[in-house]
């Protein structure tokens, strides 16, 4: 878990930030958490461009905050719904599941 | 600087946000491009900062709209992106976008991106306030020549120049130009001429022209002659302009009574007397530095006289012909003028054919230097009618009644022309002023027998022929150079009456007499038309018994 987060990027946003670190955070999950809601919604849907949508968000606000794996994993998925190519798809997103809910339990640990 | 970000990412936007009021900026938040261009038409921020991924509206579509809506301020857009590939690279330029900031923010690159745009934006500003200055500096010029110039033209450039025999070009290379044209009706009858081109350009150039035409115009009416207006123009000059401003010029008086023309010329081209046909007659060529250049004390009023016969042309003009300059660098030249008259011979269209082949020759309408010129036909029946009788004027206040005498000695015979002092004294009668003409030719008339054939004894035979006519001139010059003793005197008294008045006029010289009865009948050519003239204006003409005093009676009524 803790080598998917850039600590070296934590620290400088903790710098950054001040006070509204902690809501920076909270923003962070909260949107997150939609943004899975949302993703799983499109790939029942099959909904190619949503898919590739909301993984370019979750992938912009995982590089911002250091999750760089998640990062990696959002961009693989962006990537397959920019070719609405989503064979494999699946497992990419447990994938992705499995990353955010490590960043997640991090978060929760600074707030 | 107030700074406008569009981000549908929150956690993103927050940090943007947070990196940019770190630095002191004001921020301004946006989640979509619809609510960036509504944020920047509210606050009109000096940078926008957008993402190109946005819901509703993306970064493109608010990029063009704010460009749009910033018109020619510089508000720089700088895109926030991710994207790698070069086409969405090339789309931000495209639509209007300034610079890129790959997402995620490296603190030192944006605050670099920021500092150079609010420095090219004040830079931007600066210089279209700048811009704006000029043009409004520019504008306002132009305006003030505008209505500088129509005063110029009303003073410099008379209705004279409409009579029918004159053709006349005046080309100004800016709105003004520093030539002068300008014409007059003399209160004799003569026709004043003066063709001017003052050094340089523009305002300068045109600021001496305005004394030139006050004196020239006031100076013609009061009476006084081409030597004299030109004496008085150079003292003006010379004392108003700095130094290396002059004018150069050619003043005439065209003399109907007489036929013949008189030239002063300093510093223009030469002017030509051509025949109807074409052909030239005279090449009056400069004698004198230009006006304005010599102190009264050492300038010359020394004239030319050339008799002139009914439809010769008198042609001036400034040197803008002569040095109108082709594309190669060559000038048009003397020998081309010249051509052109030769050209011109029988079809009788030397002005029209002279303008074009300058045109041609520079090859352009571009001029380099001012061109003006004058095309002046000798002809008696084309002028207008008298037109320094004053029509329509005047208070009827009652005339004065009141007598003078003058006695003029050989010194002020030499030197000075007696009529304009005369004349004036007489129009200080307000009734009198719409007769000037009549009465300046009366007096001219009885003035110049009184000198020429009185004091000076000049044999008016002698006018009769053209050749005559210059003799006559040299003569009456050398013996007025040489008189030791004489006068000239004139007596005048004034009556008021019910009508008007009557003006008595007499006119006495120190000559042996003459029997005006026997020149009247057995000379019916020039020298006889003064006397004729002289008794067809007043209402009585009577001689002396010994010929030496003349007495006129001049009646006139409220208009």
């Amino acid at each position: 878990m803790s080598e998917s987060i850039n600590r070296v990027k934590i620290e400088e946003l903790k710098d950054l930030m001040e006070d509204n670190f902690s809501l920076l955070l909270e923003i962070y999950i909260t949107d997150g958490d939609q943004h899975l809601l949302d993703l799983d919604k499109a790939i029942n849907e099959n909904n190619a461009q949503n898919i590739s949508e909301i993984a370019h968000t979750l992938k912009g606000s995982s590089r911002s905050l250091g999750a760089d794996a998640l990062a990696e994993t959002s961009l693989k998925i962006e990537t397959m719904g920019r070719g609405a190519d989503l064979a494999g798809i699946d497992d990419e997103v447990v994938q992705l599941k499995k990353e955010y809910q490590e960043v997640k339990d991090y978060f929760q640990k600074l707030l | 600087m107030k700074i406008l970000i569009a981000d549908d990412n929150n956690t993103d936007r927050l940090i943007l946000k947070t990196i940019l009021k770190k630095a002191k900026h004001e921020v301004l938040a946006a989640v979509d491009g619809v609510q960036a261009v509504a944020l920047f038409r509210e606050h009109q921020p000096d940078i926008v900062l957008l993402d190109a991924m946005m819901p509703n509206l993306d970064g493109y579509g608010a990029a063009e709209q704010i460009k749009q809506e910033a018109g020619e301020y510089m508000v720089p857009i700088i895109f926030l992106t991710s994207l790698q590939e070069a086409s969405a690279l090339a789309k931000c330029l495209e639509v209007g976008g300034d610079d890129f900031l790959t997402k995620p923010y490296n603190k030192i690159i944006l605050h670099a991106k920021i500092e150079a745009f609010v420095r090219l934006k004040n830079l931007y500003n600066q210089v279209r306030e700048q811009r704006n200055e000029i043009q409004l500096f520019t504008d306002q010029m132009v305006q003030d020549q505008e209505v500088a110039k129509r005063v110029f033209d009303n003073i410099a450039h008379s209705d004279n120049l409409k009579q029918r025999n004159i053709q006349h070009l005046l080309s100004p290379m800016s709105i003004f130009n520093g030539d002068v044209l300008l014409c007059a009706e003399a209160a004799s009858g003569s026709s004043h001429i003066l063709l001017g081109d003052f050094t340089g350009h523009g305002l300068p150039a045109a600021i001496g022209a305005l004394p030139v035409a006050e004196i020239f115009y006031g100076m013609t009416i009061k009476g006084f002659s081409i030597p004299d207006i030109i004496m008085e123009i150079n003292s003006r000059l010379s004392s108003i302009l700095p130094v290396g401003v002059f004018c150069c010029a050619t003043a005439c008086e065209v003399n109907y009574r007489d036929n013949f023309l008189t030239v002063w010329s300093g510093g223009l081209p030469d002017a030509y007397i051509l025949s109807p046909g074409g052909d030239i007659i005279e090449t009056i060529k400069s004698k004198h530095l230009p006006l304005g250049v010599l102190k009264s004390g050492s300038f010359s009023i020394e004239t030319d006289v050339f008799p002139l016969k009914q439809d010769d042309k008198l042609f001036i003009c400034s040197d803008g012909i002569i040095e109108a300059e082709a594309p190669d660098g060559s000038l048009f030249g003397e020998q081309r003028l010249l051509a052109t008259f030769e050209q011109s011979n029988k079809e009788n269209n030397l002005f029209h054919n002279l303008i074009k082949n300058v045109k041609d020759f520079c090859q352009s309408d571009k001029q380099t230097d001012d061109l003006t010129l004058i095309e002046y036909t000798f002809h008696h029946n084309s002028r207008e009618d008298d037109k320094s009788d004053n029509k329509g004027c005047e208070v009827k206040v009652k005339p004065l009644d009141w007598s003078f005498q003058y006695e003029f000695r050989p010194e002020s015979l030499r030197s000075f022309d007696p009529l304009p002092l005369v004349l004036q004294i007489l129009l200080e009668c307000p009734g009198l002023k719409q007769y000037r003409g009549r009465i300046f030719t009366i007096l001219a008339e009885m003035y110049n027998n009184a000198l020429d054939h009185g004091v000076l004894a000049l044999d008016s035979g002698l006018k009769n022929s053209a050749n005559g006519f210059l003799e006559y001139i040299q003569e009456r010059k050398s013996r007025l150079q040489n008189l030791e003793s004489g006068y000239v005197r004139i007596n005048m008294e004034h009556i008021p009456s019910e009508y008007g008045g009557e003006l008595f006029i007499e006119m006495e010289d120190s000559g042996s007499g003459f029997d005006a009865n026997k020149i009247i009948k057995t000379d019916n050519s020039f020298s006889g038309r003064g006397l004729e003239l002289i008794r067809s204006l007043c209402h009585s003409v009577k001689h002396s018994p010994d010929g030496r005093k003349v007495k006129a009676i001049f009646r006139w009524q409220h208009s």
